[in-house]
């Protein structure tokens, strides 16, 4: 049990809370509610985070499954150096972008779920986890009998 | 979809009737409404799948004849991930949809029918009403139960970190009592008194309605003339053109149905896990543990009262290894009518099989083949929990079958094998290709025995064509070409290089016929896909090939 990676999880739940907050965005920026603003800030945030974290990282043991098309974004995401590659720096980015759409109904679940994958990232043990990418040339996949 | 349809019309001809609740809810009501629905209908369905006892006995009794309601049974995980799936996007739908009932509710706060709404004032803050009412609250808590459910459950995380996934899945529990609690909260109400107050109907607002005639009523408030025709107050009343109100409309809640939808499946389930708890729950003895080449050990153990069918999978449990963790492995070696014995084969990858494996054999003796008698004593307790069923026990319900195994998937084949050598005669088949692909040569020792007396045997019943072995190293170094000095048999099987898959189909199609060969698979992705699209495809001899399809992760 203790070996566990928990950025993967939080990878996923990033993910989807980023899809959460576009469509609660969508949902108030449309619907133009009191404080629609909130639901444009939102749909941005969204979109940031989902292409932060659309590549997946590679795993420390074992082979890791690429998303579809990742290497454009792995690309862009390795040109910020640390403060892409240091967890601990994402954990505290996405709790800062969570905060603005907790103001609005529409949104606030996209805050809950954000914030939750920012705490699931400072799970991960200091200095043992960083995000690497994921070279082009990948190693010979354990083949068919 | 069906359900939802068919609520949404429900629903809407329930609140063309209720007038007053038009204007509080609208289109949000019948979304939300129409979304429930398919939720009650998934969130009951979705537990049947896991209820695996029952459907290794459905699989195995004799109330399932047909072979195609059994291979059914073999896509019980698919149905359980599109039930989840559905859930999912109906949970978004529900929820979108009563974010924009909430503000509704506020801002169209009716004061005439004060019963039917959710706010307790006008412009009530939508965020208090999620947050300070039952459903909302109970609401909220779900869909972050639900978000942490499936943002595990993906095939990513599923096949990387598997316990991540199984133990939060284990949060569907706090997810249905939160289920149980967030319909009673009585929101939706229907009115009790719709003979006496139907709607629509005209209220009188000072005395009682009864003693006034209705021509009066007319001329006092309408002052346009009479539509043609209808001269007459008798004629009139006739037609029932208004009615008025005998007393003031009474709401009582509606009765939740949810209640009634995930009752009969959470208590099946329920039951299942209690019956399999009390099953597992005495520890098996351990005959012998042996250990084979390229990191496999075989276990032998006996337990009271374990019945088992070729085929079918146990899950160990050891707590001295780990607490939680139970990991499912095919039986091997199934217990008869003669031999109570049973045994698993575990090829060591990962550390549960580690440290299980230091535990059983000392690091000082891993080398030899068998352990002696004397250190059982040591070994710790083992619980085992099923037998559940697979697809691979329907190979013997098949008049021809072609069994093909990669690796260590060769394990659910050697239970049948077993079973063959036991006694042949009481099943269906009557012919088996037995196709087994490895990378190293060491790993034929594992049942090279088996495959040697169950050759012989036939070939001294004067059945040779019953079982086809061939046996292929897929990757060689050159320096060892045979399995063993006494293994005859199957060296004169061994072939060197991948098999040719369409020429091995081609092949038994030639020679059966017009039949239906069953064709069974357990090793990678990658030849599960081969053969599954070789089975589907036509052949000139009329032979039909049957694809079994098992799902690991």
């Amino acid at each position: 049990m203790g070996q566990i990676e928990w950025a993967m999880w939080a990878n996923e739940q990033a993910l989807a809370s980023g899809l959460i907050l576009i469509t609660g965005g969508i949902v108030a920026t449309a619907g133009r509610f009191t404080q629609w603003y909130f639901g444009a800030y939102s749909i941005v945030a969204g979109v940031f985070v989902c292409l932060l974290e659309y590549p997946r990282g590679k795993r420390k043991k074992g082979s890791t499954m690429e998303r579809w098309g990742q290497k454009y974004m792995t690309a862009v995401v390795k040109l910020f150096g640390p403060f892409t590659r240091n967890y601990y720096v994402r954990a505290v980015l996405h709790l800062l972008l969570s905060v603005p759409a907790g103001f609005l109904l529409a949104t606030i679940l996209g805050t809950a779920c954000l914030a939750i994958a920012s705490g699931i990232y400072l799970l991960c043990p200091a200095g043992g986890c960083a995000w690497r990418a994921v070279d082009a040339h990948r190693a010979q996949a354990p083949g068919a009998a | 979809m069906l359900s939802a349809v068919t609520d949404l019309g429900s629903i809407e001809s329930t609140v063309s009737k209720n007038l007053p609740v038009v204007s509080i809810h609208q289109l949000g009501l019948c979304l939300s409404r129409a979304s429930a629905s398919v939720l009650n209908l998934n969130c009951s369905l979705i537990l049947l799948p896991m209820c695996r006892t029952l459907l290794a006995y459905l699989r195995g009794s004799q109330k399932v004849p047909s072979r195609r309601t059994r291979r059914l049974l073999d896509k019980s995980r698919t149905f359980h991930i599109t039930c989840g799936v559905t859930i999912c996007i109906f949970s978004g739908v529900h929820v979108a949809a009563h974010l924009v009932n909430a503000l509704n509710f506020s801002v169209n706060y009716s004061e005439d029918f004060v019963e039917l709404n959710a706010a307790r004032y006008r412009d009530e803050d939508p965020r208090k009403l999620l947050f300070t009412t039952v459903p909302g609250l109970t609401g909220v808590c779900m869909v972050v139960v639900l978000f942490l459910m499936i943002t595990a459950s993906t095939y990513a995380i599923r096949v990387s970190n598997y316990d991540i996934f199984w133990y939060t899945h284990n949060l569907f529990f706090v997810f249905y009592m939160l289920l149980t609690l967030h319909v009673s909260g009585g929101l939706l109400k229907y009115q009790t008194n719709l003979d006496t107050h139907p709607p629509g109907c005209i209220s009188l607002n000072r005395t009682s309605s009864q003693n006034i005639s209705l021509p009066e009523y007319f001329s006092e408030h309408f002052h346009e003339p009479f539509p043609e025709g209808f001269s007459k107050p008798a004629e009139f009343t006739q037609h029932k053109f208004v009615k008025i109100c005998m007393e003031e409309p009474r709401f009582q809640a509606n009765f939740p149905q949810t209640w009634l939808w995930i009752s009969g499946p959470l208590c099946l389930y329920c039951a299942e896990r209690l019956y399999r708890y009390i099953r597992s729950n005495k520890p098996v003895t351990i005959i012998s543990v042996i250990s084979h080449p390229s990191d496999v050990m075989e276990i032998r153990m006996v337990k009271e009262n374990f019945k088992a069918r070729p085929g079918q999978y146990i899950t160990l449990h050891c707590p001295s290894v780990s607490a939680l963790e139970n990991h499912p492995f095919t039986l091997t070696m199934c217990p008869t009518e003669t031999k109570a014995t049973f045994g698993v084969h575990l090829k060591i990858v990962g550390d549960w099989t580690e440290r299980f494996r230091d535990l059983l054999l000392p690091p000082s003796s891993q080398d030899s083949e068998i352990l002696p008698f004397i250190q059982s004593r040591n070994y710790p307790k083992l619980y085992i929990d099923g037998p559940f069923g697979s697809p691979f026990e329907e190979s013997l319900n098949y008049e021809v079958s072609l069994c093909v195994a990669g690796g260590i998937g060769v394990t659910p084949f050697a239970s049948i094998l077993n079973t063959l050598l036991d006694d042949w005669k009481p099943y269906k088949l009557r012919r088996l290709y037995f196709i087994w692909v490895c990378r190293d040569i060491q790993s034929f020792r594992w049942f090279a025995d088996l495959l040697c007396m169950l050759h012989n045997k036939f070939w001294q019943e004067n059945r040779p064509d019953y079982v086809n072995i061939q046996l292929y190293l897929s990757q060689t170094d050159g320096i060892q070409k045979i399995i063993g000095e006494k293994y005859h048999a199957l060296n004169s099987r061994l072939f060197i290089g991948r098999p040719r898959w369409k020429l091995l189909f081609d092949e038994i199609a030639k020679y059966n016929r017009g039949k239906t060969v069953g064709v069974f698979c357990c090793g990678p992705n990658s030849l599960s896909k081969t053969l599954h699209k070789l089975s589907n495809q036509n052949n000139s001899y009329g032979t039909r090939f049957e694809y079994n399809k098992e799902s690991f992760s």
